[in-house]
């Protein structure tokens, strides 16, 4: 396998972020929080593009303001949100239809199996009737797994105000998708 | 049902896809290593100084706001990953300067090569949205006051049996196609609606267009086709049913708390509430009560008269503002000073500081007939 040091791109830009090191660590996580929202296509195509963003804005990376993962997940974010009336679409077809569009085999974790594939609707239904900051706070905290303090720096929203929508967004999922899973697993 | 399975739930939707294989990070290396290369031959093939100093032009960005955006270059290319309040980490470096500035040009120049013209041969041009800086004739400036005494006054339309509150709507959103290409469309659509007070109603959207998000005279192109939908009471009045619509609170504070939680919409956001509230004041059925208390919540968030403007069609009217709050952008809205009807608003994205959705109000009246007009 080829990487990024392979590649003479320091002279592009002297003293730039450690490319390689920082795909190595988050290029699956950046690929897994695009492909769920857009499709494994565009993810490829904007996790590319999120490292490619990283190098020609490097000078203005400043460490003390959050992580490298924090930062790669904003320059993520920006890019899925030029595209949200895909990922709305996506929603959509798979609330109304069943048939998830970015599925394309029977590939599926294990984290999966923790609910019946029939609840796939009800969980795109609720994520489409999201806001968009709304949604960004929850998919930055459960695809992502960032923390309140992260998503704020990565949003741009004061750390309380995340916490508050993520007590919202708990309530108003718990009564989407609570009673649907009534008798399910409390894994 | 404990919290954390909600959000299971959520993270279990994503563990569906598979991960990345061998192959696909050498597609992604690949495709990482090739920008990066085609930027640097974009600079080795010397780029004219004067261009690469000079502001980037404002070709990405629709009506002027009465505070200057940043730009879509600004975002694209650089601010786009600039944490908030982060500090320069260094003073910039010439090389990578360049190579910032060489990829903004970069993504201009690959947008306006790769979008393609898709309208059918025998498809008549539709009207291009028209982009109005300016009134076409003068309209008064409304005070708040003035806009509730205005709402309060109309007059209280409830629906008969056999009648239908019917709405035409267009609407217009900013959408990326690619992210490199950054082939931005704007994707606009009119609706039609007949809202019975009992029983379910019809929705007919579309066809669905698109044109070059920067170039209000391109044709526009096919996009989705037309959906004749039946339309559910429980969401029929813009999220509400009639019996909801007709007895919404008059006291903002109470309306915001029903709107919070009643309906089908997301009015428990800023931005669903800002949202909801306009198009309930559109609603024809909405009684002149509950408009007054709609102009009072929409005050509260910080709703205020603006100069004079036109709405998307070039209708002239009575202008407010909304500003930015908790990661909302702003809201430029137009209404009839002679009767108070809302005839357009636009939504300006905090993120990238451009008009990137808008609606046209074009007819909202009490009908018997459900033929499309």
């Amino acid at each position: 396998m080829v990487t990024l040091t392979d590649f003479n791109l320091d002279a592009l830009h002297a003293g730039g972020p450690p490319l390689e090191e920082w795909y190595a660590e988050h290029a699956d996580a950046l690929f897994g929080y695009i492909a769920r929202r857009l499709g494994r296509e565009a993810a490829e195509d904007l996790t590319a593009q999120v490292f490619v963003e990283a190098l020609a804005a490097w000078p203005r990376y400043d460490p003390a303001r959050g992580s490298a993962k924090t930062w790669l997940f904003a320059i993520a974010t920006n890019l899925v949100r030029a595209q949200r009336r895909r990922e709305q679409r996506n929603l959509d077809l798979l609330a109304r239809s069943g048939v998830d569009p970015l599925v394309e085999d029977s590939t599926r974790g294990a984290d999966a199996r923790l609910v019946a594939a029939d609840q796939w609707p009800q969980v795109a239904a609720a994520l489409r009737d999201l806001d968009p900051v709304d949604r960004d706070v929850l998919l930055l905290y459960c695809f992502a797994e960032l923390d309140y303090r992260d998503i704020g720096r990565t949003l741009g929203l004061p750390e309380g105000t995340v916490a508050s929508k993520m007590n919202r967004l708990r309530r108003k999922l718990r009564s989407r998708l609570g009673p649907s899973l009534e008798g399910g697993s409390d894994a | 049902m404990p919290e954390a399975d909600v959000l299971d739930q959520v993270r279990a939707f994503r563990a569906q896809l598979a991960g990345l294989d061998d192959g696909a990070h050498d597609r992604i290396r690949a495709l990482i290593v090739a920008r990066a290369q085609a930027v640097a031959d974009e600079q080795a093939a010397g780029i004219d100084q004067s261009v690469i100093d000079s502001p980037a032009p404002p070709a990405r960005r629709l009506t002027p706001l009465p505070t200057p955006p940043r730009s879509f270059d600004d975002d694209t290319a650089a601010a786009v990953v600039e944490l908030p309040g982060a500090a320069p980490r260094s003073p910039a470096t010439r090389p990578a300067r360049l190579v910032a500035v060489a990829a903004a040009i970069l993504v201009l120049v690959l947008a306006a090569g790769v979008l393609v013209r898709m309208r059918a041969p025998d498809e008549p041009p539709a009207q291009p949205v028209t982009v109005a800086t300016e009134p076409s004739a003068p309209a008064p400036v409304l005070s708040l006051a003035d806009l509730a005494a205005l709402e309060a006054a109309q007059p209280d339309q409830p629906l008969s049996a056999g009648e239908f509150a019917y709405s035409r709507v267009e609407r217009g959103e900013l959408s990326g196609q690619g992210a490199f290409q950054v082939e931005q469309l704007l994707v606009r659509t009119t609706r039609e609606r007949w809202a019975p007070p009992s029983g379910p109603g019809r929705s007919l959207t579309g066809p669905t267009d698109a044109r070059p998000f920067d170039d209000p005279t391109a044709p526009p192109q096919p996009f989705l086709p037309a959906a004749d939908d039946p339309l559910a009471q429980a969401s029929a009045f813009s999220g509400l049913s009639y019996d909801q619509l007709r007895q919404l609170p008059t006291e903002s504070a109470a309306l915001r708390s029903v709107l919070a939680a009643t309906g089908t919409r997301s009015g428990d956001t800023r931005l669903g509430l800002v949202e909801l509230s306009l198009d309930l004041l559109a609603e024809p059925a909405t009684p002149p009560a509950a408009r007054r208390a709609l102009v009072a919540l929409l005050a509260d968030e910080g709703m205020q008269a603006a100069d004079p403007a036109a709405d998307r069609r070039g209708r002239p009217g009575a202008a407010f503002a909304i500003p930015a709050r908790d990661g909302t952008g702003t809201w430029s809205v137009v209404i009839d000073p002679a009767n108070g009807h809302l005839l357009g608003w636009d939504y300006t994205d905090p993120g990238t500081g451009l008009r990137n959705r808008y609606a046209v109000y074009l007819d909202q009246s009490i009908t018997r007939d459900t033929t499309s007009h």
